[in-house]
């Protein structure tokens, strides 16, 4: 294990390294964003130089790149956004958690509701009960989420007027005591939680039911049933432990999914994330932000695929890395 | 194979009534199978429904223009300010000192030519527009568009007649407040800045341009209608005809849907056979390649290709982009099957009298793994048109001004959308629909393709 770990963790850097090199590569195709300014005002070409010194862009794109790279590993410095100045690092880490907030909801909801959902289906495979779960299942996974926030925001936020429009906290959220701080971000975090959830948990509940399925007909299955033990215990000893096995996996797919699902959610919601940071930074070419932002998701990516290899291993004993 | 089917239909002249009842169910050829399968599954039959639908309400955009009116795109435009923004055309405006920066996203460039500061006019001059009909140039009074009084507040960066920046002692530019006129113009004039502002609103044409507003108001003719007689599906922001935009907004949905869909197939197909036939370092390349771009979040990759490719809002570009994250899913589907199958025992003989790997691979294996990438190309077309659609919808898909598509319609939507929800609420169902429709039917096409793998 320690050894797998290693060499993982060696292509995890060599991988990181080649993605942000193609991100900084593409990000830079367009020249810079002082480009089209230049062409535009010519005579404001020392002004422009300046900024063009000033943010680094005046380098071909591999030694800006170099450049980048020394300075976030040695200083931690991720450079500054075009936009407000401000060090993009700082940016970053104060609108974490809020994405984490919600996203985490996303998450955990999920999660709870899709596997009694998809061992409820399974266990009783082509009944009404799962024909219709089946078919909210497809619903979930083919409506459009930004539609269905779109959709939420009007019938509670504006026609029944019990949620709040966006992220709209008390005036007085400060002096309040801690319980109704809880209630007043649980009160604004409904919203954008559910709208979330609904993909999460119709993706869930399917590849819990199928994997569900392919436990039930096992052998050992029959065996623990055979034996005299109560149906509970067969389902929820037995099998459960086995179909959760290809779903700890799948949380490799559903995590860098929810947060790039997030610039929507944030967009819709008009909540303060990295969301709204990437996007903002995109429509706005301000490739420090981008670059920071694009970073963190590929780290994220690739950490979850060994955090996919690792977890096999911790759940199913069967499989062992040398 | 052709040639076997016609073959069996000789055979099958029999004169015995009973023994030709048995042979009957023999008698099917594939395609007959599959369909009657595929029939049997509700769900699936229910999305052909909703598909076909679809199909034809896209194909009939021409009629719906000609019925309402109304045409796909805003031939002209008018400008009209957002409630608290600026007045006139700039909602949000950058200047090179990066001082005064408010950006309003998904902007369009502009600037002003033929500037009569007596009567207080200005040509803008598009340059977006791939369209000829747009290059034209608008006229626009400064004086009739939105509040003015609002503009009292905007402050610029104070310059001399040379356009340099005036600065104090300390070295930072002064700013001063300035008026409405002299605000457009002072920009216009000296080229200073890049004002990139949303088009808000835009009119279709009725004589000349500007006989459809309110000079007095700067509003159009007919704003926010609900659906009704005159408007089926109601109009939107800019008073135009929701339905033909519907309809042209599906051709295109569908169009890149399809091609994305046809071009990651065939990729896929090509991938995956490779891999899974010859298996070593090229297979352990491309499951790599499989696993990562299974788990990269594509929305921030597709906004940001959008944005830096050039041209990148345009359906080809789209396209494009789209197909280079999407054949990785079906590469997977094809690499498993032949993986399974190269070792079976029809491979082996097959190899065994001398055919050639291309053989094997595509005339052998290729006809197993169909099943299983049809599928999943059903199920592609319907997240493709989601991806689509969200792009769209946060204003980094096609340009709504050539080519409506629905996520567009809820982009536009949603800046109305507490008060005037309908077009969103459209354009939405419509997108819902038709994902649903493929995701029935890439479910009855696995059961019709291959019945074994029910679950």
């Amino acid at each position: 294990m320690g050894s797998f770990l290693i060499r993982r963790g060696i292509t995890f850097l060599i991988m990181l390294i080649l993605i942000t090199g193609l991100v900084y590569f593409v990000l830079r195709l367009p020249g810079d964003p002082f480009t089209q300014l230049e062409v535009l005002q010519p005579h404001l070409k020392d002004e422009i130089n300046r900024m063009r010194e000033w943010s680094g862009f005046n380098d071909p794109w591999y030694v800006g790149y170099f450049k980048w790279m020394k300075k976030v590993v040695f200083d931690w410095d991720w450079g500054k956004s075009i936009n407000d100045k401000q060090p993009v690092w700082t940016k970053i880490s104060s609108k974490m958690p809020m994405t984490i907030k919600i996203q985490a909801g996303v998450l955990i909801i999920g999660i709870l509701c899709a596997v009694p959902l998809g061992i409820f289906s399974a266990r009783r495979q082509y009944s009404t009960a799962d024909y219709i779960l089946t078919f909210f299942s497809y619903i979930g996974v083919s409506i459009p989420r930004f539609w269905f926030g779109l959709l939420l925001l009007l019938f509670f936020g504006v026609m029944l007027k019990i949620l709040p429009i966006g992220w709209n906290l008390w005036e007085n959220h400060d002096s309040l005591p801690w319980i109704m701080r809880v209630w007043d971000q649980v009160r604004n975090l409904i919203l954008p939680v559910s709208m979330g959830v609904i993909g999460t948990i119709a993706n869930l509940s399917r590849y819990m039911r199928t994997s569900m399925l392919e436990e039930i007909r096992r052998d050992f299955v029959r065996t623990a049933r055979s034996k005299g033990l109560s149906e509970n215990t067969v389902i929820y000893k037995h099998t459960l432990r086995n179909a959760l096995i290809p779903i700890v996996t799948i949380m490799a797919f559903i995590i860098p999914a929810l947060i790039s699902g997030s610039v929507i959610t944030e967009q819709i919601f008009n909540i303060d994330g990295m969301g709204k940071m990437m996007f903002t930074a995109v429509t706005s070419s301000d490739i420090p932000v981008m670059m920071g932002n694009l970073t963190l998701l590929a780290a994220l990516t690739l950490m979850s695929l060994v955090l996919q290899d690792v977890m096999y291993a911790l759940v199913d004993p069967r499989i062992t890395y040398s | 194979m052709a040639k076997d089917r016609k073959n069996r239909k000789k055979v099958t002249v029999i004169d015995n009534p009973n023994e030709q009842e048995i042979l009957k169910t023999a008698e099917y050829s594939m395609m007959q199978a599959i369909w009657s399968r595929f029939r049997r599954h509700k769900l699936a039959v229910v999305g052909l429904v909703i598909f076909l639908f679809m199909l034809v309400f896209s194909l009939a955009a021409p009629l719906f223009e000609v019925v309402t009116g109304y045409p796909k795109n805003y031939t002209s435009l008018h400008i009209k300010s957002l409630p608290g923004s600026i007045p006139g055309i700039a909602v949000s405006i950058t200047d090179p000192d990066w001082n005064n920066t408010e950006v309003y996203e998904n902007g369009k460039e502009f600037w002003f030519t033929n500037i009569d500061e007596e009567n207080g006019t200005a040509l803008i001059n598009m340059t977006t527009f791939e369209n000829e009909d747009y290059k034209r140039k608008y006229r626009f009074t400064l004086k009739s568009l939105g509040d003015v009084d609002a503009l009292d507040s905007v402050i610029e960066t104070k310059r001399d007649d040379t356009g340099a920046v005036v600065r104090d002692e300390d070295g930072k530019p002064i700013r001063e407040k300035v008026g409405l006129k002299e605000y457009f113009i002072g920009r216009a004039q000296n080229k200073r800045h890049i004002a990139t502002g949303q088009i808000l609103t835009y009119m279709p044409p009725k004589d000349g341009i500007d006989t459809t507003i309110d000079p007095s108001t700067g509003n159009g003719r007919e704003e926010y209608v609900g659906p009704a007689p005159m408007h089926i599906l109601g109009t939107d922001g800019g008073g135009h005809d929701v339905l033909p935009r519907l309809a042209y907004g599906g051709r295109i949905s569908l169009m890149i849907a399809f091609s994305v869909t046809f071009i990651t197939g065939l990729v896929g197909i090509f991938f995956g056979a490779l891999a899974g036939f010859f298996g070593g370092f090229a297979d352990a390349l491309l499951l790599r390649v499989i696993e990562l771009m299974g788990t990269i979040p594509l929305l921030p990759i597709y906004m940001v290709l959008v944005k830096v490719i050039p041209g990148g809002q345009t359906p080809f570009a789209l396209i494009l982009i789209f197909s280079v994250f999407g054949w990785a899913g079906h590469a997977r589907m094809v690499r498993g099957t032949f993986f399974r199958e190269r070792s079976q025992e029809y491979c082996e003989s097959a190899k065994a009298i001398g055919a050639g790997n291309m053989r094997i691979m595509f005339k052998h294996l290729l006809p197993n793994a169909i099943a299983p990438v049809i599928t999943s190309m059903s199920l592609g077309v319907g997240s493709i048109i989601l991806s689509e659609s969200s792009l769209s919808f946060l204003g980094l898909g096609a340009d709504p001004l050539t080519t409506p598509t629905w996520g567009a319609l809820i982009f536009e939507a949603n800046q109305y959308f507490l008060n005037m929800p309908w077009p969103g609420i459209f354009a939405g169902l419509l997108i819902f629909m038709t994902v649903v429709s493929f995701f029935f039917m890439g479910d009855g096409l696995r059961d019709a393709l291959d019945p074994r793998q029910k679950i």
